[in-house]
């Protein structure tokens, strides 16, 4: 059996998918970074040390890195990975609704093809941070955050334009005495709303309507969006393993005949990175030079990253 | 005897060398500011965050290109036609850059202006040469036509090579092949005069061109980049939108807007349905490039593209007023081809904005459409 592995590498959390070659998910992972990305990638291979590894597909805002350093076989933007796995797991789906760490997407899907999406720009309200440093402020694990919002008989107003609106909003609702489930599901719809002015730019959205990524997990947000949308959004089984499924899928896809994955072995390696600067040109690019140490303990470097002009690849 | 200017204007793409051409004709020292904005960040130590980014990349080169060694500043303007709409930005912001250039580069030099307007175009360069003592005789004034016809040919040659080299690096089987030989007929054509060397500098451009090979077997899609003529020749914010799409998707670029096109070629860009979309869903102009955007995408549409990238700069109302037009054609068009708006300035992301445009290009590769 010849199995492929996506990783996810998102702001907040790597997610990793094993399948195997009939594209069927035998395995997931997710795990926190807790900013440190590559100790995480480290850690959650391990998971998946008894499996022969054929292909290699990285996705998520840390996939160019990662991508290099893990020798993934294909490199995709986690949009056209959630896209694949969507299509592939739920082939009637219309629209995703994806709320990551940092960002958020919106996924339309007619025929098959992903037809139109939209990306949040400036505006990071409505995104996992902002839920988890309001429940961290207010002492609530951010596992019980959606319990303690669906008690809620009468969510209050909060503003959504800004994340720094809100938590003055919010600390303002507290000091005149709402109750904690009244906020914490005012929050929820009103991060809702946000997502759909700005990420969704009013558009009427087709059902059924998918809701992805890590935000998916707090039920107070579902609630939020049953609401607003008048409609029952569905969670799928892997809701926070979608881009490492599609990128899994778009790997096998186009399986090569011998994957660049470095192998589990090669994270038991010290890993390390320096930066400099290019002098060759205006730009000045910060460049990063990735090592490893081999066998015999030697420095060797794996790879350069981050010159505009592609010379150092 | 009078000391000879070096001559600073900012990089504005092929406009620095329509208006370098007659200084180069008069044996003018001419400053090259370069293209890259990757230090534009240290621009918002300085500049008010209201200016749009248009603004702050033309006051940025003014600057540098001081910093450069520059005496005699050309600052390209639109506050003419912005007197016209209601977006009062360059107006308010432009007249300004005299006195806030003098205060930072703490010197004098000598400033004179030249009209980005097509109405204003030919006049307005000269009035910059009659300032700086150039057009005295009816001599000159012969002598500035064979100049302007002179920088009107190499923006055409500009146009027709570009045009050419995106067709041919969609297909090129040796990847970066094209944007190498464009980069170098662009070095060459931006400092040549001698009529007979621009002639075979094109000519032989041409056939490299036409000789790069190509896999006639792909079948690439079509992207057509829109928005602020000064946003698309910049970098973003690192990186170069075009060179990005074209190397990593072997999509082509389709270019609706070129100066040539916009000074001198102004029915290519209002032809057929442009007019009749015009007076049903942008029929009043808000001052800055809008009208022109629209117009790219009705353009891009005639030409089948298979989708549109906007570049808007953040906080540009004549520009957020082109997506709601776009939103309301799309109600009313079958068909509309894929659509995506991407907002930036100097604070911007450049990973952020390079997934978007992935995720848009993986989007169009995998449609079948």
């Amino acid at each position: 059996m010849r199995y492929a592995l996506g990783i996810d590498v998102g702001s907040i959390s790597i997610n990793f998918a094993l399948l195997n070659d009939k594209k069927k998910v035998v395995e997931t992972l997710y795990l926190r970074t807790f900013g440190d990305p590559t100790k995480a990638l480290r850690k959650g291979l391990k998971k998946f040390k008894k499996h022969k590894i054929s292909t290699l597909g990285v996705t998520g805002s840390g996939r160019n890195f990662m991508g290099i350093i893990a020798g993934a076989d294909v490199i995709f933007d986690e949009i056209t990975a959630h896209s694949v796995a969507v299509l592939h797991m739920y082939p009637k789906a219309r629209t995703v609704i994806e709320i990551g760490g940092q960002d958020s997407k919106l996924i339309c899907l007619e025929k098959g093809v992903s037809k139109d999406f939209s990306m949040n720009s400036v505006c990071a309200a409505g995104t996992g941070s902002f839920l988890d440093q309001q429940a961290a402020r207010l002492g609530i694990k951010i596992e019980d955050f959606g319990g303690i919002a669906l008690e809620s008989k009468k969510p209050t107003r909060i503003a959504g334009r800004c994340t720094v609106f809100a938590e003055s909003d919010m600390i303002h609702k507290q000091q005149t005495g709402y109750k904690r489930e009244d906020i914490l599901a005012g929050l929820c719809e009103s991060l809702a709303l946000n997502y759909l002015s700005t990420v969704a730019m009013g558009k009427i959205l087709d059902e059924p309507i998918l809701l992805l990524g890590g935000v998916a997990a707090n039920k107070g947000m579902k609630q939020a969006f049953n609401k607003i949308l008048r409609t029952k959004v569905i969670i799928p089984e892997h809701y926070s393993c979608m881009g490492a499924i599609g990128v899994a899928i778009l790997a096998l896809e186009d399986m090569p005949e011998k994957t660049k994955f470095r192998g589990f072995e090669f994270f038991d390696t010290d890993l390390f990175q320096e930066v400099s600067e290019c002098g060759d040109c205006p730009n000045r690019c910060e460049l990063i030079h990735i090592f490893c140490t081999d066998k015999k303990g030697k420095k060797k470097k794996i790879a350069v990253i981050g010159s505009v002009c592609g010379k150092y690849r | 005897m009078k000391k000879q200017p070096k001559i600073g204007t900012p990089y504005a793409g092929e406009m620095r060398m329509f208006i370098y051409s007659f200084f180069q004709d008069l044996r003018l020292e001419t400053i090259y500011v370069p293209k890259s904005q990757l230090n534009f960040r240290e621009l918002s130590s300085f500049s008010s965050d209201e200016w749009c980014y248009t603004m702050k990349l033309l006051y940025y080169d003014l600057l540098k290109a001081l910093n450069m060694g520059a005496d005699t500043i050309i600052s390209g303007s639109n506050a003419l036609f912005t007197l016209l709409g209601p977006c009062k930005i360059p107006h308010l912001v432009e007249h300004r850059f005299k006195e806030l250039l003098r205060k930072k580069a703490k010197r004098d030099f000598d400033y004179h202006v030249f009209y980005f307007n097509n109405i204003a175009f030919k006049l307005s360069m000269m009035d910059v040469l009659r300032k700086m003592g150039y057009l005295r005789t009816p001599g000159d004034m012969l002598r500035f036509r064979k100049m302007f016809n002179k920088a009107k040919l190499k923006l055409k040659m500009s146009d027709e090579i570009a045009t050419t080299m995106r067709k041919i690096r969609a297909k090129e089987k040796k990847k970066g092949e094209t944007s190498k030989i464009h980069r170098e007929f662009v070095q060459k054509l931006e400092k040549e005069q001698d009529d007979k060397r621009l002639e075979e500098l094109f000519s032989g451009t041409k056939r490299k061109l036409m000789a790069v090979k190509q896999d006639e077997s792909r079948k690439p899609k079509k992207i057509a980049i829109v928005g602020d003529y000064i946003s698309i020749v910049s970098e973003f914010p690192c990186f170069d939108l075009e060179n990005f799409i074209s190397d990593k998707f072997s999509i082509e670029i389709y270019q609706p807007f070129t100066v040539y096109k916009y000074y001198f070629d102004k029915k290519s860009l209002r032809s057929g349905k442009v007019n009749e979309f015009e007076k049903k869903y942008m029929r009043f102009w808000a001052g800055g490039s809008d009208q022109n955007t629209f117009r790219m995408i009705l353009k891009a549409i005639e030409e089948d593209v298979d989708g549109i990238i906007q570049l808007r700069n953040f906080g540009c109302m004549p520009e957020q007023m082109v997506i709601e037009a776009v939103n309301q054609i799309k109600e009313d068009v079958e068909d509309f081809p894929p659509f995506i708006s991407i907002c930036f300035d100097e604070h911007a992301n450049a990973e952020g904005i390079k997934t978007r445009v992935e995720a848009f290009c993986n989007t169009l590769l995998r449609s079948g459409r």
